[in-house]
């Protein structure tokens, strides 16, 4: 996006509205009148029917052209005599802090700095000994080789595919009733990671994920990119279903992940009626979700005979082995079947025994209800034969089953299949504005385009998300790289330039520095220059790098200063802020801390034992047991959280209480509460204790001995740093309250107390301010 | 107790964008001006806002029957059912669409006789012979009506008003909007079936785009009735005073430059600490008279269960809590009202189970002049099918069924709305879930059109687009 480009005309999509039923919002306006110039619409193919001239007109800010502003040349006094040449982020930040009267903070010290930094690239803490070694790097350059270094570590990708999945709503269940899980959608996951790991343009990141089956049709990993579209919730149960409903409850889905994870926009607004806020006209939406008109969900494998005979073979070779205990189950349930079966039988009236011996065809109208009641009547539920088997069978049964199950984790993986969409074969699909966003009164037909630009009518579909894609990821597209940059920024420093990261509409925060993310947008799409502040290429890392190399982002957080009293909610970034680590780098920061953390990258998601009362959460009519069928490498239990099983309906609640989106809806902004459960939680819980236990164990088997040496271990391995001699004190106090509570030394009942003392003294640690925060 | 915000610009409307420090700074700073109670309950400034109306109720306690139970058996009497029995639905009532009957299969009149009962000469089944007995306290709405005659939409609309999972629950609202009324217990807790949870399952507590200590809190009885209120194997919650007590001091010996979130930090740890003092005492039924007991059924058999978790919810509001979602029904298929298979034999062994503990609670509610402030509600995801299903049974209808409401500015004896002829839609007066929660609201003094939070561009709240206060049952 240079400033050669031509003026911007802008279009509206005049005619389609109209013919919505009569319908007519209050809001005039096209949606991206900056992105739908004549030479964008001829670069993506959409152009010939554009209807240019009476242009509705939206003077919102994000709908305007990104321009690239020169960052502001001010010098500050503090500066003044040396020309150092200043970071732009400073630049933009200093010189609105200047218009306030305001000073940034000063800058924040190196330990502080490496926590942040490892915590906000990697999404753990830094080790004691890597702090050292940065503390002890006196080299002009050691920031940036910290940055570096972190930037090209696996554990980055780990981190920052969270946010992207928490936009994505990722989840590996399907949600609702059933809530059954989706084969290998774990593959999407990983994807993103890799995606991450390898600085994947975000242009080509977006594209993937929309088209990357029209692309590549024959790359594996692309098509898995498609997963996006069906990361959210999807309504699957029997019955007498509307599959009309349902379908649009998909497309609805998809064109809402768009809407809010790569544009900034509620169009889902727009399904049921003109957008109220924003110039997004109800045609707009259903022109978007004609894109995906004959797409649906596919499961694509890649032909491998001799790999499907090698499963196919194991498969059967557990089944023999279950046979056997199957029948011994059949065995025992047989005779308390057939009794119950039996009282059954003799409990139909005789009416309704004689109706069943009648032949189906030949039975009556009152005959075939009759028969029907018999029939129900004699429908045993598992539940019902379970109660009449006496309790020693029933024991033998359980011990039975479980057998079989653990015969069950034996099996082989499944054959690999990339859980993405697909176009359908056959004739195209008709898409209709839809009257109240009712599938069953449709209004006029409208063909692919994308908003604000009327299509060509002829388009080949199997082109069109090929053409969306362009059209999102064209770099005059004034949303997606606002969007994006600003998602970059919110996660780097707690709030974003815009603080409603999933809605630049109009009813979506203003930016609190519009040249500022401008200039990061223009500056993220330009091509690479080998220095990030002239251009990033789509990248991540060199965005990343780029605004983490600022002064802006190394202030410090502590609240003092002018700023406590004329901007206390730091809108204009004149300090860091201290954040709450969020769920998943709380997770990840207590494995590490115990220095038990698995690093292992990707594949098929983990299931964590759950406590008996989580357990129960799980949504059943049939027997409840083999519902949440635990890994049996217990060393992937530690695995980062990212890796863990997430099911829509059950979330384990250490992250749940730590405001872990709830998969449903996009997510760009997480909450940060405080509250009684989280201490809880923190306090009681079994992966707590487990790793205070973990930290014990790796004090009591240490060279220190001493318990001052031992409690500074302590503090090392969980703050990075040595404890003052008030801290040593207060351990101390903890530490000999819990030896004299189990009794006299010598006694049986102090035999544990040593180690108990430990583990209450690193869950205590594990639980300070200091170490839930990032400062 | 209410703590209003200092700054009531505040108002109710809380931007999602809003962190909160910046509101707990702009309500003019330090922690000095909340109560601990708002920060238990996490998102201080959402918590304690002084209601807009006069509020007839500060307490709700949903009685919640999984499955659908039939409402022409209950509470709505169709003497017409029983003349078509056997017969097909005459044309005129239009098609019954739900998940599972065929088309044409025929009437089942009721399984139960109606009687009038009390002053008001409600008509309420024989299935509810308790029930009954305070028929004078109930305003029965029988012209509700949902949108999905599947369970798990289904019931997400009767507790968070949408279709779709991921809005928050109506105790979620509740607690956003009011705040905890003591310090001591989650402010939004959730009593499950014991033998399993309903379809819809844990988003129906969730706090969904609001800050996750909105959620519903699951509570079961026993020495540890919350979730991680104590370590495993351990029920001395008072050994743990120590680490309590070096969590702070280590916390205050910090170097940072204190701010709000790191005293509410510290706070949340002293709550903690009471909440695990508060809540076995608060679940101990030990503690009831044999009296009381009695009345709820907690030592019978087929009461013992239901009745030990209505107990529960009274202790519970007695105690502070504001929003109480009790289930009844959950699990196997025979645990829950879902009456597919024989109506009959159903409704009979579920309502033995409930009807004595219900009544217990509004009569022990009231004799402890708890009624008028606490609201009872009792309904579920849809009613029952005129026609059978599987010959005894009935399918889903979510076309037109009945749901009832007491206490907490409610009134009495009441019947609003009504259905056709043969209990199959909602006729007159009828009542979408957005009207039933704007009347809930409405008892909580809460005006439901000024009850929002901005989320994802919308300012979301619990009605969505629509609702109607029934003031016709309201005293």
């Amino acid at each position: 996006m240079g400033k050669s480009e031509p003026p911007m005309q802008i279009v509206g999509a005049v005619g389609a509205r109209s013919t919505v039923s009569g319908r007519r919002g209050s809001m005039s306006g096209s949606l991206l009148v900056g992105a739908a110039s004549l030479g964008l619409i001829s670069l993506i193919g959409l152009g010939s029917q554009v209807q240019a001239g009476s242009p509705p007109k939206t003077t919102h800010w994000s709908f305007q052209p990104i321009r690239k502003p020169a960052p502001p040349n001010a010098v500050s006094g503090r500066n003044s005599g040396a020309l150092v040449p200043r970071h732009p982020i400073d630049a933009f930040v200093e010189s609105r802090l200047n218009e306030r009267g305001l000073a940034p903070a000063p800058q924040a010290d190196r330990r502080t700095l490496i926590r942040r930094l490892t915590l906000d690239l990697t999404g753990i803490p830094p080790t004691y000994e890597a702090t050292q070694e940065y503390l002890n790097d006196r080299s002009p350059g050691a920031y940036e080789n910290l940055v570096d270094r972190l930037l090209a570590s696996p554990q980055f990708g780990v981190r920052w595919a969270q946010h992207w999945l928490d936009v994505a709503r990722f989840g590996e269940t399907n949600g609702f009733e059933v809530d059954g899980d989706r084969a290998q959608a774990w593959r999407y996951r990983d994807w993103v990671v890799d995606a991450l790991n390898s600085d994947l343009p975000y242009d080509r990141f977006i594209t993937l994920q929309i088209a990357g089956d029209l692309l590549e049709p024959q790359s594996f990993a692309s098509r898995v990119a498609t997963g996006f579209l069906r990361a959210g919730p999807q309504h699957i149960v029997g019955g007498n279903q509307d599959r009309a409903e349902l379908r649009q409850e998909w497309l609805t889905e998809a064109v809402t992940g768009i809407g809010a994870g790569i544009l900034g926009l509620t169009i889902q607004c727009a399904r049921c009626h003109d957008h109220k806020f924003d110039p997004i006209p109800q045609t707009d939406y259903y022109r978007l979700q004609a894109y995906f008109a004959a797409v649906s969900n596919r499961d694509w494998k890649p032909e491998n005979p001799a790999e499907d005979l090698r499963i196919k073979a194991a498969r059967e070779a557990i089944e023999t082995r279950q046979r056997p205990i199957n029948e011994a189950i059949a065995a025992i349930e047989k005779p308390h079947r057939e009794r119950l079966m039996a009282e059954r039988r003799a409990a139909l009236t005789r009416a309704q025994a004689d109706a069943l011996a009648v032949a189906p065809a030949q039975r009556t109208a009152a005959q075939r209800r009759l028969a029907e009641e018999a029939q129900t009547a004699l429908k045993i539920s598992w539940d019902q034969l379970v109660a009449v088997i006496p309790p020693d069978e029933r024991v033998r049964r359980s011990a039975l089953r479980r057998q079989l199950f653990d015969i069950d984790l034996e099996r082989p993986e499944p054959a690999p299949v990339a859980p993405g969409v697909a176009e359908a074969t056959g004739g195209a699909v008709a898409t209709h504005v839809l009257i109240r966003g009712d599938i069953h009164t449709p209004g006029p037909q409208v063909t692919e385009g994308v908003p604000a630009v009327r299509a060509r009518e002829t388009q080949p579909r199997a082109e069109g998300r090929i053409a969306l894609a362009a059209w999102l990821t064209d770099s005059r597209n004034p949303l997606t790289a606002r969007v994006y940059v600003n998602r970059v920024w919110k996660h780097l420093f707690g709030r974003g330039i815009v603080a409603t990261p999933n809605d630049f509409g109009r009813f979506g925060a203003a930016p609190t520095h519009p040249e500022l993310l401008d200039w990061l947008a223009a500056t993220f799409t330009a091509p690479e220059t080998g220095d990030a502040a002239g251009g990033c290429g789509n990248r991540l890392k060199q965005l990343i790098r780029l605004i983490v190399t600022s002064r802006t982002y190394r202030q410090s957080s502590n609240p003092t200063g002018s700023g406590v009293k004329r901007d206390p909610s730091n809108e204009l970034f004149w300090r860091q802020n201290r954040e709450r680590l969020d769920a998943e780098a709380l997770r990840d920061s207590m494995l590490a801390a115990a220095g038990s953390i698995n690093p292992k990258l990707g594949g098929p998601p983990v299931r964590v034992p759950l406590e008996p009362e989580v357990y129960d959460q799980i949504f059943t009519e049939g027997e409840p047991d083999n519902l949440w069928e635990v890994t049996p490498d217990r060393s992937e239990h530690r695995r980062r959280t990212l890796y863990l099983l997430r099911k829509r309906n059950v979330r384990l609640p250490l992250l749940a209480v730590f405001d872990q989106p709830d998969m449903m809806t996009s997510c760009g902004a997480r909450q940060s509460s405080i509250h009684a459960l989280q201490a809880l939680s923190l306090m009681n819980s079994d992966f707590a204790r487990q790793r205070a236990a973990d930290v014990a164990d790796r004090l009591l088997s240490s060279k220190a001995t001493a318990d001052a040496a031992r409690i500074t271990q302590l503090f090392r391995w969980l703050l990075q740093r040595d404890p003052t001699a008030a801290e040593v004190r207060a351990a101390g106090r903890l530490l000999s309250a819990t030896r004299q509570a189990s009794g006299p030394p010598g006694t049986a009942s102090n035999g544990s107390a040593e180690r108990t003392a430990w583990n209450e003294l690193a869950l205590g640690t594990l639980n300070l301010n200091e170490f839930a925060f990032v400062r | 107790m209410h703590h209003a915000l200092e700054d009531q610009s505040a108002g109710v409307h809380l931007p999602g964008a809003l962190s909160r420090r910046d509101v707990l700074s702009r309500a003019g700073g330090g922690l000095g001006s909340l109560a601990l109670a708002t920060i238990l309950h996490g998102e201080a400034s959402a918590a304690p806002q002084p209601p807009m109306y006069p509020a007839t109720a500060k307490a709700v306690i949903f009685l919640y029957m999984v499955g659908g139970p039939s409402h022409i058996e209950t509470f709505d009497p169709k003497p017409a059912l029983r003349k078509l029995d056997g017969e097909p639905l005459p044309q005129s009532f239009g098609e019954i669409k739900s998940q599972f009957i065929k088309q044409g299969t025929p009437v089942m009149g009721s399984n139960w006789e109606f009687n009038r009962h009390g002053r008001s000469g409600l008509e309420i089944s024989t299935l509810y012979p308790h029930l009954a007995t305070c028929a004078d306290d109930l305003a029965i709405v029988r012209s509700c009506h949902s949108e999905s005659f599947v369970h798990a939409p289904a019931m997400y609309q009767v507790v968070t008003g949408r279709t779709q999972a991921g809005h928050p629950s109506i105790g979620s609202w509740t607690t956003y909007g009011l705040g905890s009324i003591g310090d001591n217990l989650p402010a939004f807790c959730v009593m499950t079936q014991p033998e399993g949870l309903p379809e819809g399952g844990a988003p129906m507590w969730g706090s969904g785009y609001l800050p996750a200590a909105h959620q519903g809190t699951t509570l079961r009885g026993g020495s540890t009735p919350i979730l991680h209120l104590a370590p495993a194997g351990q029920t001395d919650p008072r050994k743990e005073r120590r680490i309590f007590d070096y969590i702070r001091e280590v916390n205050q010996l910090s170097g940072d430059v204190s701010d709000s979130d790191l005293d509410a930090r510290i706070a949340s740890y002293e709550l903690a600490y009471r909440m695990q003092m508060a809540a076995p005492e608060a679940t101990d039924l030990s503690r009831e008279s044999r009296e009381t007991r009695d009345l709820y059924g907690v030592d019978q058999p087929e009461t013992a269960e239901f009745g030990s978790r209505c107990l529960l919810a009274r202790r519970l509001v007695e105690r502070g809590v504001r929003f109480v979602l009790l289930f009844s029904g959950g699990g196997p298929v025979n645990f829950q009202w879902d009456a597919h298979d024989n109506v009959k034999e159903n409704h009979d062994r579920l309502c033995r189970w409930t009807d004595r503990p219900i009544a217990a609670l509004l009569k022990d509610l009231k004799r402890r002049g708890m009624l008028d402030s606490t609201l009872v509600v009792w309904g579920s995801e849809f009613g029952r099918t005129p026609v059978t299903q599987n010959g005894s049974g009935r399918d889903h209808n979510p076309a037109g069924y009945s749901m009832w409401l007491a206490g907490g500015g409610i009134r009495g004896g009441t019947v609003y709305g009504s259905t056709d002829e043969v209990g199959f839609r909602a006729v007159e007066n009828p009542v979408h879930m957005r009207d039933f929660h704007a009347t809930i609201l409405r008892c909580l003094g809460i005006e439901h059109t000024r009850l929002t939070y901005l989320h994802n561009g919308r300012r979301e709240r619990l009605t969505d687009i629509g609702g109607q206060v029934i003031e016709k049952i309201l005293r």
